[in-house]
């Protein structure tokens, strides 16, 4: 009985053993291949920044190395133009007024969408919604039109002024998500004591909201940095380009001593840090609402 | 008695008193949608009857613009259908394959998994116009680091974006390192599978692949259906990525001449803009994309929406 019991211990070990080799051999293949990939993802990035340290001759020497000779800063020296700090500065104008605007207007909405009843709610929302699907090239040319028309061509308006309008609908969907989550109890209860709508939504919602608010913060923040239609069909003058237009129109053309690919690489190295340096620090709730946005509805 | 006839005065009154807090908290954004949508969209289904250039009114009211994109202009229109259509029915099943196996390999609960989910998302958040200039420096049949890859393996040199052969491949390789997003959306339902019937299936002895096809793909038709619908949509007005990297122009033959990009030269690319003629390609590719996303809907018998439904 005893020696039945041990030997069967023995051939459990000795499979759990195998087990235990074939799961590591599986772990082992899977993380080479996990490595592969994450090689082709950085594989841009690190383009984009061992190219940002070549030299001029380096980038036009046959054939063209993956890896600088040395780190050579000229090219960021040539990005760094005064043209750029003021595409800059128009681009930092953009942003000032959306990173306010849309996130308030966004949740403002939200919670009418969310917490108030009122007849045609749903309608409504299920109108808004449906212009997601919308081409933008439908709305694009009266836009330009109106744009035209109203003298706003060539000026910032057309890049702040729709943002205090709701924010869109995605943001305002993504708070309304997050806001159903919240317990309508304290929202009676408050009622109850007799606070109205709007006290509700300053002291009890606007707090909890922080959370989501952040989120629609950095996806503004990087819409706005990265938007290169609007502003190119917008912006017909150079003194109110944005940082992406401004970019695109400085290395248009055929390579010259201004338009090497160190310097491009360089000024495009320079316009990816603020994305980067947000998405490390924001990458949970980032990558939380790129789900959140979209089947939980 | 006195309830059914009350006078219209109050009517109104009560129903605002009901409902005038809602309207103002949603007002924002109903006027957002007046001015910046509703009012556009209406505008531009006018203009698409008219010739309209913004320097002379709108004149000749008929169908011209229509008419003329089916005869007159049907080589060149027909040349964008077709980009947009080969765009459309490549690019979205890549996504859907490429992301969902990606998903598949990262949905494992191994050392060092975040990591490698960032790393594979990373090229999303970068900007348009740095991965254009990237990618153009990069596939540059000179100076690019693309043939010189080529030449030291002792392959011959690629055409890459200078060729109407390749054109397309090329922009569709690009295209892959934006699958991150994707996946991260996959991973996020996959998570939602319930692992007792895996356990269950592998009791039962089902292989790998018998799970794969009998549980989690099932399981996701939610997903795909949402991506499809939303990548479909996406596919047929794309144009930004192929007009950065190419810098505006259309591609060698006009291959990557997509509808997107034939409308904006109709309106913003040339001295004179044809703003109704524009319209029209713009309406047109809006009914396309309607009629597609409604017959999407209506063919749905595939999707799973788990024991309630059915």
């Amino acid at each position: 009985m005893i020696r039945q019991i041990s030997e069967s211990s023995d051939k459990a070990a000795t499979g759990n053993h195998r087990m235990k080799t074939r799961k590591r051999i599986a772990l082992s293949v899977t993380y080479f291949f996990m490595c592969l990939f994450a090689l082709f993802f950085i594989f841009p990035f690190l383009y984009m920044v061992l190219t940002s340290f070549m030299t001029e001759k380096e980038v036009t020497t046959l054939p063209v190395r993956l890896f600088p000779t040395s780190f050579y800063l000229g090219a960021y020296k040539a990005s760094l133009s005064p043209q750029l700090f003021r595409y800059l500065l128009n681009t930092i104008i953009v942003l000032a007024v959306n990173l306010v605007a849309v996130p308030l207007t966004s949740v403002f909405c939200a919670y009418g969408f969310t917490k108030v009843q009122f007849q045609g709610r749903n309608l409504i929302f299920a109108v808004l919604l449906s212009t997601m699907m919308l081409p933008a090239a439908v709305t694009q040319i009266p836009l330009y039109i109106m744009y035209v028309g109203l003298g706003w061509l060539n000026t910032l308006l057309p890049l702040t002024v729709p943002a205090v309008f709701g924010g869109g609908i995605v943001n305002i969907f993504l708070c309304k998500q997050y806001m159903r989550g919240l317990p309508n109890a304290m929202n009676e209860a408050a009622r109850i004591d007799g606070a109205n709508h709007f006290q509700i939504f300053i002291n009890l919602i606007v707090p909890l909201c922080m959370p989501v608010v952040v989120l629609i913060l950095v996806n503004t923040f990087l819409s706005c940095w990265n938007d290169f239609m609007g502003p190119l069909i917008f912006l017909r003058s150079e003194k109110v380009w944005t940082l992406a237009v401004g970019i695109y129109m400085q290395f248009k053309g055929d390579y010259n001593v201004n338009n090497y690919p160190n310097i491009q690489m360089a000024t495009s190295t320079l316009l990816s840090i603020p994305g980067i340096i947000l998405f490390f620090i924001f990458q949970n709730q980032l990558m939380e609402g790129v789900v959140m946005g979209s089947v939980k509805g | 008695m006195n309830r059914v006839k009350e006078k219209p005065s109050v009517v109104i009154r009560n129903w605002l008193k009901k409902n005038w807090v809602g309207y103002i908290f949603v007002c924002p954004a109903v006027l957002g949608f007046l001015i910046f949508t509703l009012w556009p969209m209406l505008a531009s289904f006018v203009y698409s009857f008219f010739d309209y250039d913004m320097i002379l009114p709108m004149q000749n009211f008929g169908l011209q613009n229509y008419i003329r994109a089916f005869t007159i202009d049907w080589d060149k229109f027909s040349k964008s259908l077709s980009v947009t259509f080969l765009y459309t029915v490549t690019a979205v099943p890549l996504d859907l394959v490429v992301s969902f196996a990606l998903a598949l390999l990262l949905n494992k609960s191994v050392k060092g998994i975040k990591v490698f989910r960032v790393l594979y998302y990373l090229p999303c958040i970068m900007p348009s116009i740095a991965s254009g200039l990237l990618w153009r420096n990069f596939f540059d049949i000179e100076y690019g680091l693309a043939n010189s890859m080529l030449a030291a393996l002792g392959l011959p040199a690629g055409t890459f974006f200078t060729s109407s052969k390749t054109a397309m491949v090329t922009l569709l390789f690009t295209s892959l390192f934006g699958m991150g997003g994707s996946m991260i959306l996959w991973i996020a339902q996959l998570k939602s599978i319930p692992t007792e019937l895996y356990e269950a299936a592998s009791i039962d002895g089902a292989s790998v692949f018998r799970r794969l096809f009998q549980i989690t793909i099932p399981l996701v038709t939610p997903m795909i259906f949402y991506k499809l619908v939303l990548g479909i949509i996406g596919a047929l007005q794309a144009y930004s990525g192929a007009f950065i990297i190419l810098q505006g122009g259309p591609g060698p033959d006009e291959s990557l001449m997509f509808w997107g990009l034939r409308i904006y030269y109709s309106a913003f690319g040339q001295d004179i803009p044809n703003m109704g003629y524009a319209s029209a390609l713009a309406w047109m590719l809006f009914l396309v994309i309607g009629l597609l996303t409604v017959v999407i809907f209506k063919t749905n018998k595939w999707t799973f929406y788990g024991e309630d439904a059915q």
